[in-house]
């Protein structure tokens, strides 16, 4: 033997305690020193209990096989007797012609002679008896040591006695059945066959018949199931040789499985399912997303997600508050924007001519579906469309266009004629009707029913599938002969599925009518409820988009008023102050008692008050920068801002964070624009200002809050806070009723958050059934149309400005 | 059939008459399964995989049955379903425990990979061979015995082919293990 081989024989000799003492001690020592040895044991000894695992296997599945049948008997109350000759071949024809040959050659022949010349008319005496004490009283399943397996109902037998000895003789492989010399001919004719079995049974040493109407179900195993096979009836002649007559068409009754355990899914299905990460999903998910599928299904949109820019505050003084908002650098929109354009032949050459202008440029081309001067809208924002050359540009000046971000997308458009009856594949509902318990221990529940529906899907006629429904009492060969008729396309291979000759399931034709029945209705109802769920979902959606835009809306007006009235509050403070340093009367009394409004709209600051004071105030307030003014008397009036900044150390991610200063002076709240991870913000230095810094973090607040914060930078740790410590905490930090228009702040990016969440579920639904649709309508007529979509991001939400 | 009676059955390797018994306990698990989102197959595949837990125990004369063999299946069953939901990560519940006592988990765990590993290693051998190494190892027959039946020339033959066999095996465990790893 190899080394290698001597040493697992080692190996195998000390696994089993096989080493001498002093051989042992060596190995032992050797194994102490080398991973290589340790492991190379290791793996033996788990091989060796691999073998006893796979043997064990082994028989845990032949028990299984004898219980199934068992209770099979049971449910059928009765058996039947399966697959024993093939008329009209050789039986040397099979796969194993070549092991008998050799193992058998033709001398041996002429020892079965001897044997019938013998005048023995025992046939088969040299095969194996095996025998069984069976119980009448109870149904029993024997399986003999070739694998063959016996079901035999309680009082099966003619007999008073409560049990009977059974015996079985069989032969199954060509060998075993020329040394027992049983011919393999029918008269005349040869037969090929898949084995020959004697069946006896003896009460009392007396042989007993089995009772009228009782049948023994018998499964031999075999490699390939072959169609056409008889049973025949063996007459023994008085040479000993048997004969075989009498031929019965088996019964080639299917066995039915667990329903559940079919795989009656679209092909690719689950694969598709895979590819979309929810491989490990149960089968309550799979079928819910399968048959919310309904012919009619209007529900895909885009077939890709939208691509979104956000330029943080590049247009607009409002922050981004989003920590998970990603900041893309302007140069990268462009390059996105181009590469998107560029997979359209009639999208180029995006060009950034002006500082603050995109143009887009269409080509445009001889198709009618391309976007052409006369269909264009001139949206907000778009400057000039030009004409130059076939190419149409738009010039789009992002500044009037007021947004933080723009997009493109691809919109698929399919259009449904509305007729269920063919939709482009096999509705979901109507699997759902007969894939229930209902269907249990039918033609629906077997393997073969299973195999034809995948070519079912292919043929995207839902007849062919009723076809199956209403004849689950005929044999499915037969059915699969009228499929083939009915099929436009696969004619082949439902011709293939008829031509293997396999049979039926039992089953009387009243509950085939009720079945038919429940299927009729189920499949209508089944489909009226995903289409109502479907729609009742989407409806809901909608409206609750529409609710969403309209709380968006109404937000971005009061922030604007808001934001007004903040510089109107500052710009008062200032003037006065500008004023008295001036040794001028006070600007604002002279037209409002300001201490007896409460409300404080807008009121225009327009006196003529000292040279050029006014005008150098409100440009000082509105850019936040420091001013100095001497006038001819050296009278000196400055206003002076300086710069706060603000870091927050969190270790982990954030939801979101908000940082607020209040002052007493100013009516509302300032929220801090981010820029490159700090907020900051020039405070005006004749104010006093309270910080409130504020980051969600799973949806919890943590805080920092600080009176009468000073310029300069700041790193400020953040501690959880509980609502309740946060809301009094904002309370004494805000004067007048900024605490309110925090909370009220706070409410709001809470509500942002959820609807993006909501919006992000929605979108990636969509983008799931999108992928699914054409596996579920394989059939369905796609008219794919182009629409350009431009679109602009407020608050982390995307809204659709126009289609073109 | 009396535990007693399974239990040296088991020792004497007569299986299949034992299983055969033990499937009646079958419905009992099906109905726990499905009850705990699986399906009648996953209880079948649990429950042959509870039988052979329990007849390889079985087989260790230090075995002590401390419960009914219908509870040990049942738990067993529990047991393994149990790791199985968490494979396919679903929540399981803490009611959810093992009720035998000295149900080794941790040791079961391991043993199981292992086992697997070995199965599909073995799985990927001819028939032939894999026939050999069962006779051999696990129905503990001669090489006189196995030459006859498989239709070796020789003892020896037998024997050689047996160790190639095995070393295929042990070629595809290693392979195995490390596109695990």
């Amino acid at each position: 033997m190899r080394p290698e081989l001597e040493l697992l024989a080692k190996i195998d000799a000390y696994l089993d305690n096989k080493l001498s003492a002093s051989d042992r001690n060596s190995f032992e020592n050797e194994l102490n020193n080398s991973i290589e040895l340790q492991e190379a044991v290791e793996i033996q000894k788990a091989l060796r209990k691999g073998i006893e695992y796979v043997s064990l296997k082994q028989k845990v599945v032949k028990a299984y096989n004898g219980y199934s049948l068992f209770n099979n008997l049971k449910k059928w109350g009765g058996a039947t007797i399966i697959v024993i000759t093939l008329l009209g071949a050789y039986w040397w024809s099979q796969s194993n012609h070549e092991k008998a040959s050799i193992e058998e050659p033709p001398e041996q022949i002429t020892t079965v002679a001897k044997i019938t010349e013998s005048g023995n008319v025992e046939v088969g005496s040299n095969l194996k008896t095996e025998k069984f004490i069976i119980s009448l009283e109870k149904d029993t399943v024997i399986e003999t040591s070739k694998g063959t397996v016996i079901a035999i109902p309680a009082n099966a037998f003619e007999t008073d006695n409560k049990a009977v000895t059974f015996k079985v003789k069989e032969a199954i492989t060509p060998q075993e059945i020329i040394k027992a010399g049983l011919s393999t001919f029918s008269d005349e004719e040869e037969l090929e066959t898949a084995g020959m079995f004697q069946f006896e049974a003896y009460a009392d040493d007396q042989e007993v018949q089995l009772k009228k109407g009782k049948e023994l179900l018998v499964e031999v195993p075999t490699k390939s199931k072959k169609a056409d096979m008889q049973l025949f009836d063996g007459v023994v002649a008085s040479t000993g040789e048997v004969n075989w007559v009498n031929p019965k068409k088996l019964e080639n009754y299917l066995t039915t499985v667990d329903i559940f355990s079919l795989n009656l899914y679209p092909p690719n299905f689950e694969e598709r399912l895979i590819e979309l990460g929810f491989g490990n999903k149960n089968k309550r998910f799979k079928d819910s997303l399968f048959y919310s599928f309904f012919c009619g299904n209007t529900d895909v949109e885009t077939d890709q997600a939208p691509i979104v820019f956000s330029e943080d505050g590049l247009f607009s003084n409002d922050t981004t508050p989003f920590a998970n908002t990603e900041v893309i650098p302007r140069s990268e929109i462009i390059n996105n924007i181009k590469s998107k354009l560029n997979k359209y032949e009639e999208l180029k050459n995006v060009k950034l001519p002006y500082e603050r202008d995109f143009v887009f440029s269409f080509t445009i081309s001889e198709k009618n579906d391309h976007p052409s001067l006369s269909n264009i809208k001139i949206i907000q924002g778009f400057e000039d469309i030009q004409l130059n050359n076939g190419i149409v540009e738009f010039y789009f000046n992002l500044a009037k266009f007021q947004s933080n971000s723009i997009g493109l997308s691809q919109k698929v458009r399919l259009p449904f004629s509305g007729d269920n009856s063919n939709c482009g594949g096999i509705e979901p509902a109507k699997i759902k009707s007969i894939w229930n318990r209902k269907f249990q221990n039918t033609l629906v529940a077997t393997k073969e029913f299973e195999s034809r529906l995948q070519l079912i899907y292919l043929t995207c006629q839902p007849e062919i599938l009723e076809l199956y429904i209403q004849n689950l009492n005929l044999p499915i060969y037969q059915i699969d002969q009228k499929a083939a008729k009915l099929a436009t396309s696969y004619k082949k291979e439902f011709f293939q599925f008829a031509a293997k000759k396999e049979g039926k399931v039992k089953m009387d034709s009243h509950l085939l009518e009720t079945l038919n029945a429940y299927y009729q209705t189920k499949s209508k109802l089944y489909h009226q409820a995903s289409e109502n769920a479907y729609h009742n979902f989407w409806d809901k959606q909608a409206e609750l988009d529409r609710l969403g835009n309209q709380k968006r809306d109404e937000k971005q007006v009061q922030e604007s008023q808001r934001k007004w009235q903040n510089y109107q509050d500052e710009l008062i403070v200032n003037l006065k102050s500008m004023y008295k340093q001036a040794g001028l009367p006070d600007p604002t009394i002279q037209q409002i008692n300001l201490s007896n409004i409460n409300t404080r709209y807008q009121f225009t600051v327009q006196t003529t008050g000292w040279k050029n004071l006014d005008r150098y105030t409100v440009d000082a307030t509105q850019r936040r920068k420091s001013v100095k003014l001497t006038n001819d008397d050296g009278k000196i009036a400055q206003l002076s801002y300086s710069e706060l900044t603000i870091e927050l150390i969190i270790e982990t991610k954030v939801d979101y964070t908000l940082v607020y200063l209040t002052s007493n002076k100013i009516n509302s709240y300032l929220r801090l624009k981010k820029e490159k991870g700090k907020f900051n913000y020039f405070i005006n230095d004749s104010l006093s200002y309270n910080l409130i810094a504020l980051s969600y973090i799973n949806g919890k607040p943590y805080l920092y809050s600080q009176k009468n914060i000073n310029n300069g930078n700041h790193k400020f740790d953040l501690k959880a806070v509980s609502e309740s410590e946060l809301n009094k905490i904002i309370d004494e930090l805000s004067p007048n009723k900024s605490s309110t228009s925090i909370k009220e702040d706070l409410e709001y990016r809470k509500f942002l958050v959820q609807e993006r969440t909501r919006r992000k579920i929605n979108q990636d639904m969509r983008k799931v059934r999108t992928a699914l649709e054409p596996v579920i309508f394989p059939c369905k007529v796609i008219e794919k149309e182009r629409v350009v979509r431009l679109e602009r991001e407020e608050d982390g939400r995307i809204i659709e400005v126009e289609t073109f | 059939m009396k535990s007693d009676k399974i239990l040296e059955l088991l020792r004497e390797n007569k299986e299949g008459k034992v299983f055969r018994a033990l499937y009646n306990y079958l419905p009992k698990v099906e109905k726990m399964i499905q009850a705990n989102s699986g399906t009648k197959e996953d209880a079948r595949d649990i429950f042959q995989e509870a039988l052979i837990v329990f007849c390889r125990k079985a087989k260790d004369t230090s075995f002590v049955l401390t419960a009914s063999i219908d509870t040990y299946l049942y738990s067993t069953c529990r047991f393994l379903w149990n790791n199985e939901l968490r494979k396919r990560k679903i929540e399981v519940s803490d009611e959810y425990i093992v009720l035998i006592d000295d149900f080794d988990l941790s040791e079961q765990e391991e043993n199981l990979s292992q086992l697997k590993n070995a199965e599909k290693a073995l799985s990927q051998l001819g028939e032939k061979c894999l026939e050999l190494l069962q006779f051999f190892y696990y129905r503990a027959m001669s090489m006189k015995e196995i030459a006859e039946k498989l239709n070796f020339s020789s003892e020896k033959t037998a024997r050689n082919q047996k160790y190639k066999c095995l070393e295929q095996a042990k070629k595809h465990y290693k392979t195995n293990t490390v596109s695990i790893l």
